[in-house]
């Protein structure tokens, strides 16, 4: 009830790499991941708060992310989690991934729209 | 409020292990936060845990994943925390040889002779039963052939040698075999005055030669024409050592007159490098040990057992 109007669904496959770049600073325990990412996305983003700990099981099972127990400001355990070197290398290649992938999309979709195909597209 | 959601997913107490366990508490933790803040928002405390169940999705769902992530992560710490004991035992086992240097000094010195003494013996059994000899045609379909006969005591024995005449007649009336060929090695006395040598020396028939695929490094191998009655033509081949060790590898031996036992042969070829014949002799400092200095053709004379 709290999300900003007319917030984007993450892309698919994307949200790995926002946890990894959540732990690129610190280790976090999970509550920390998903209010980061929400603070950061000022809620533009709708993130499932299952689908965060989905992807960090994901990570953890390749062997991206590291989870050891430790305690929270209020002597809570909790699970902390923090990027191995291969998560620190996969994150790494991802955000280059990313930035040839939306610099693509980007070029094709501010294309000047022919004048041809509008008149066609108004018919 | 942690004993609602403690409730809530009360599991299978059996099932439970304890990583499991750690990511239930991780959910537990993470629910009770979200609720907190959504208070913290202005929720009243009954939907603000609903609505922090609700954003978390399906409980079941949520725990059985939680169940499953634990067993492959559990088997992936298994190995982890196996490497790290191995890692520290190796660290103690380093600290403690460095304490008895004399000690281990003879350990190593024990494994470093048994290593060696297998790594030999490894050698020569793959020498001499596990590897065909070298440029041998067709191993598949080569064998040594011999002879069995009752002894007038009524034994079984097996002749180590065959006359030539026997040698003839399997050769000419047996249809068994594509080719057959008379190999006998022995010492012969090589050279002349000082400089006479024992030297191991293979008499061949001409058909010998066909069986592999040597080429000569010089000159040629000798053939039907060389291998006659009643004594074998008066030409030699060379092992490759021996044209290295005794000739220094000289072109020019090639036509050298050589006395071989109580003949005077010709040098006409030098065999290739690694050539052993059938013969499969124990290596040495892994090298094989080349049996034959020479190579002349059988007569009957010679090959006379």
């Amino acid at each position: 009830m709290t999300d900003a109007v007319g917030s984007l669904g993450v892309v698919k496959g994307t949200l790995d790499v926002l946890v990894l770049k959540t732990l690129a600073w610190d280790s976090m325990h999970g509550f920390e991941i998903v209010t980061w990412l929400e603070e950061r996305s000022t809620r533009g983003l709708d993130v499932d708060d299952a689908a965060t700990y989905q992807a960090l099981r994901r990570l953890e099972t390749r062997g991206f992310v590291r989870a050891q127990l430790g305690l929270t400001e209020n002597n809570r355990r909790a699970r902390y989690y923090h990027l191995t070197p291969a998560g620190r290398e996969h994150l790494r290649s991802e955000i280059a991934r990313w930035n040839r992938y939306t610099a693509l999309v980007d070029g094709i979709l501010s294309l000047p729209v022919p004048r041809k195909a509008r008149a066609w597209a108004h018919r | 409020m942690g004993h609602r959601f403690r409730r809530l997913m009360a599991l299978d107490i059996a099932r439970r292990d304890l990583m499991a366990r750690e990511l239930e508490d991780e959910m537990r933790f993470h629910l009770e936060q979200r609720a907190e803040k959504l208070r913290r928002d202005g929720w009243p405390p009954d939907a603000a845990i609903a609505e922090a169940v609700r954003r978390y999705g399906k409980i079941d769902v949520a725990v059985d994943r939680i169940h499953e992530h634990s067993r492959a992560t559990e088997v992936r710490m298994r190995f982890v925390q196996m490497l790290e004991v191995i890692q520290q035992d190796v660290r103690y086992l380093i600290r403690q040889l460095r304490r008895t240097p004399v000690f281990t000094a003879g350990v190593m010195l024990t494994f470093a002779i048994a290593i060696g003494a297998n790594t030999t013996m490894f050698e020569i059994i793959d020498r001499l039963l596990l590897r065909p000899p070298a440029f041998l045609r067709a191993p598949g379909t080569v064998g040594r052939l011999y002879f069995s006969q009752r002894a007038a005591s009524g034994e079984m024995w097996t002749a180590r040698d065959v006359s030539y005449q026997r040698f003839e007649e399997v050769r000419d009336d047996s249809s068994a075999f594509t080719s057959v060929a008379a190999v006998f090695t022995t010492e012969l006395t090589v050279g002349r005055g000082d400089a006479v040598e024992k030297r191991p020396v293979t008499m061949a028939s001409a058909s010998f030669w066909p069986l592999f695929t040597a080429k000569p490094v010089l000159g040629r191998f000798f053939d039907a024409t060389d291998d006659h009655k009643p004594i074998g033509g008066a030409v030699a081949v060379l092992s490759y050592d021996y044209w290295r060790s005794r000739f220094g590898a000289d072109p020019g031996v090639i036509g050298l007159r050589l006395h071989v036992g109580s003949r005077e042969y010709e040098v006409i070829g030098i065999a290739p490098d690694g050539f052993t014949g059938f013969d499969l002799e124990p290596v040495s400092m892994s090298r094989p040990e080349i049996r034959f200095d020479a190579i002349v053709p059988a007569g009957p004379t010679l090959l006379a057992s």
